[in-house]
């Protein structure tokens, strides 16, 4: 199977044509990272290349079980139900491995308009990026993507109301454990032939600490396509699942053993926006052997940590996984390769220089995450800030002194808080963006707790899982 | 008499604590209260949702879940008042859970009042829409807020339905759903109003 390359629209007649395409799925992502769009005919499609489709703006704006969000009043969508529009991008235009005759693309929202539709991360990232590309820089980021199989179907674990689910794997909690690989093998094999076939440059996968988990690596590319590759990964998981009889779900914290996490590595090179050059992270006179750029990058991202939590953690269930001693961060630090930190830094050498934000769940919007990593650094080069002072200690089970470093939010209405105060990321992401997603943050913060959820439990109980189970 | 609650409160713990802060607003009732001390628990019927609260004489604490020294646990259908509470521990501890009962049940005043309250407290938003009319359904009878001139929205119900709406017993958009409350307006500013009456619910407004 050959996939496109850099097909222009003049090309595509012949795509459609040539490998007898009979339908193009067309996904635009939510905020809740729900890919949304409709199955077009070639006809159709062709006939949007030269713009759009219209979908109705709520589709973009209703929580991840379909209601409308509703509490606040600054809003990108129309005062009534009106059109947004999905306009495909063709650089990620695919043929799907699996379903012959389809081909998948992704797209961005625009208003009426045509301007990007603030809560379209895609249209964030692009954003950002070109923003990153006038202080001379670009990036690559790589997510570090991981799940839970379960035994028997969505369906099956569905009618059975989501109880007594048998994890895919050794109850063994040793992470890599190879024993369990022939297990996983069969399954992971076919996701990642598909992803190879979709080109997404999957590295490596192993079985993770939790019964049933897996992590799966992805090499780096640049931001939005690397989000796409989540996207991508997270949607094949669910088409292998689904044909051998298994369930799989990315959703932050399914029990009470080991959460999934989507920490995001990231670097920074020299770019004039056409040309990509040296690596710009590692300076070996520098303090730490981490360049200027670097040291300002870090305490951009150190300086809106909080605030960025909102975005990398964006449910009640993100916030299960917060536990101390669990591998993921609680306080905001930073350290060389220090991994109960929330930013490690690791910077061996010039080439492998990277930072790694480590707050993310599973559940995050992937363009979202990208795009409030991007924010936090852009801010801190622009302001030329200077991070706070490394901290050379485990980062779990501080005490709340005054001289230790502060927590990190730890619920959904924190962590939106933490983001109205955020004057950068304020200043950077638009008020349209923040009002509108804090609004949403403290919507599921409400239906959570209101509508069947335990906030008050340790584990997640089955109205829990059926609301983000099969949708994350 | 002070009301708290714990960090980060769930839903329930704000809408308890903000009915406490009403109630203990109406003459005698805060006396009472600081004559009964112990700990009682409202818990949902129909859901995990559930508070604690400790009455300590000169203060009140609110917390999430059902504690295991509550001597009083009640339990309740939260979205459907006509249903009957089941309350234990009551035949115990009798002045606990007769002064529970009327802290959880502040009483609402007619619907002018309870309007011109919550209008009051709402026009002080910057991203108020206004003016707003407020019509009981059935008569020519209304009030309107935030200026002369066509209103931005019209709300329409029941004198009653109105009444709980703006007192914050029931969410503008649950009672517009329901069809209990209509209006003319668009979806922003229900959607705003009804942010106003989150916070109403949670005594934040």
């Amino acid at each position: 199977m050959d996939q496109p390359t850099t097909l222009s629209a003049r090309d595509i007649p012949a795509f459609l044509e040539d490998n007898a395409i009979t339908r193009v799925r067309v996904d635009g992502i939510q905020p809740d990272a729900l890919p949304i769009g409709k199955v077009l005919h070639p006809r159709k499609f062709l006939s949007s290349l030269d713009g759009d489709f219209a979908v109705a703006d709520f589709v973009y704006g209703t929580d991840r079980m379909g209601e409308p969000g509703f509490g606040f009043s600054a809003d990108w969508r129309s005062r009534v139900v009106g059109d947004i529009y999905l306009r495909p991008d063709l650089a990620t235009l695919r043929l799907d491995p699996a379903a012959a005759g389809l081909a998948t693309c992704f797209a961005d929202a625009l208003d009426v308009n045509r301007n990007r539709v603030p809560v379209c991360g895609r249209g964030l990232v692009k954003h950002l990026t070109e923003r990153l590309n006038g202080l001379g820089l670009t990036s690559k980021f790589a997510f570090e993507i991981e799940g839970h199989f379960f035994e028997r179907s969505f369906g099956e674990n569905r009618a059975n109301g989501w109880t007594d689910m048998v994890p895919f794997g050794v109850d063994s909690h040793v992470a890599y454990l190879a024993q369990d690989h022939h297990r996983l093998d069969p399954v992971m094999t076919e996701i990642c032939r598909r992803l190879d076939l979709l080109g997404v440059p999957w590295e490596a996968w192993n079985a993770e600490a939790a019964a049933g988990q897996f992590e799966l690596n992805v090499s780096p590319d640049d931001p939005l396509s690397a989000s796409d590759h989540v996207i991508r990964v997270r949607q094949v998981c669910k088409e292998v699942a689904h044909e051998r009889g298994l369930s799989v779900t990315f959703m932050a914290k399914v029990s009470e053993d080991y959460g999934n996490g989507l920490h995001v590595h990231h670097s920074l090179l020299e770019s004039d926006g056409l040309n990509t050059g040296e690596p710009v992270m590692y300076d070996p006179d520098g303090p730490d052997q981490i360049s200027l750029i670097a040291r300002q990058w870090l305490a951009g991202l150190m300086a809106t940590l909080p605030g960025s939590t909102s975005f990398m953690a964006p449910n009640p269930n993100s916030f299960r996984r917060v536990v101390p001693f669990k591998a993921v961060p609680t306080h905001a630090t930073w350290d060389i390769d220090n991994k109960s930190s929330a930013i490690r830094v690791l910077n061996g050498s010039a080439s492998s220089a990277r930072m790694e934000h480590r707050v993310g769940a599973g559940d995050l919007n992937p363009y979202f995450a990208a795009a409030i990593v991007l924010a936090g650094g852009i801010a801190g080069l622009e302001h030329e800030l200077e991070p706070p002072p490394k901290f050379e200690f485990m980062a779990w089970g501080l005490p709340d002194t005054a001289d230790s470093p502060a927590r990190l939010p730890a619920s959904v209405v924190a962590a939106a808080e933490a983001l109205e105060a955020d004057a950068l990321l304020n200043d950077i992401l638009g008020a349209d963006l923040v009002t509108y997603w804090t609004g949403m943050r403290r919507f599921e913060w409400l239906s959570f707790n209101t509508g069947g959820g335990d906030g008050a439990s340790d584990a997640p109980n089955a109205w829990e899982i059926n609301r983000y189970f099969e949708t994350l | 008499m002070l009301v708290e609650t714990e960090t980060d409160a769930l839903p329930i713990v704000k809408v308890v604590a903000a009915l406490f802060r009403r109630s203990l607003s109406v003459p005698g009732v805060a006396s009472r209260t600081a004559r009964v001390k112990g700990v009682a628990a409202l818990k949902s019927a129909t859901d995990p949702q559930a508070a604690t609260f400790r009455l300590l004489g000169d203060r009140i604490e609110v917390e999430r879940g059902v504690a295991t020294d509550a001597a009083v646990v009640i339990t309740a259908d939260l979205n459907d008042s006509s249903v009957k509470p089941k309350v234990e521990g009551a035949a115990r501890h009798p002045a606990l859970a007769l002064t529970v009962g009327k802290l959880l049940e502040p009483p609402i005043g007619p619907w002018r009042v309870e309007t011109k309250r919550f209008m009051e407290a709402a026009l002080k938003r910057s991203d108020c829409p206004k003016p707003i009319r407020v019509n009981v359904a059935g008569d020519a009878t209304y009030e309107q807020y935030g200026g002369d001139g066509q209103p931005a929205i019209d709300i329409y119900g029941a004198s009653d339905q109105l009444a709980s709406s703006m007192a914050g017993s029931s969410l503008l958009i649950e009672s517009v759903l329901a069809e209990d409350v209509s209006i003319i307006g668009d979806l922003r500013d229900l959607s705003t109003l009804t942010g106003y009456g989150i916070a109403n619910l949670f005594g934040e407004l």
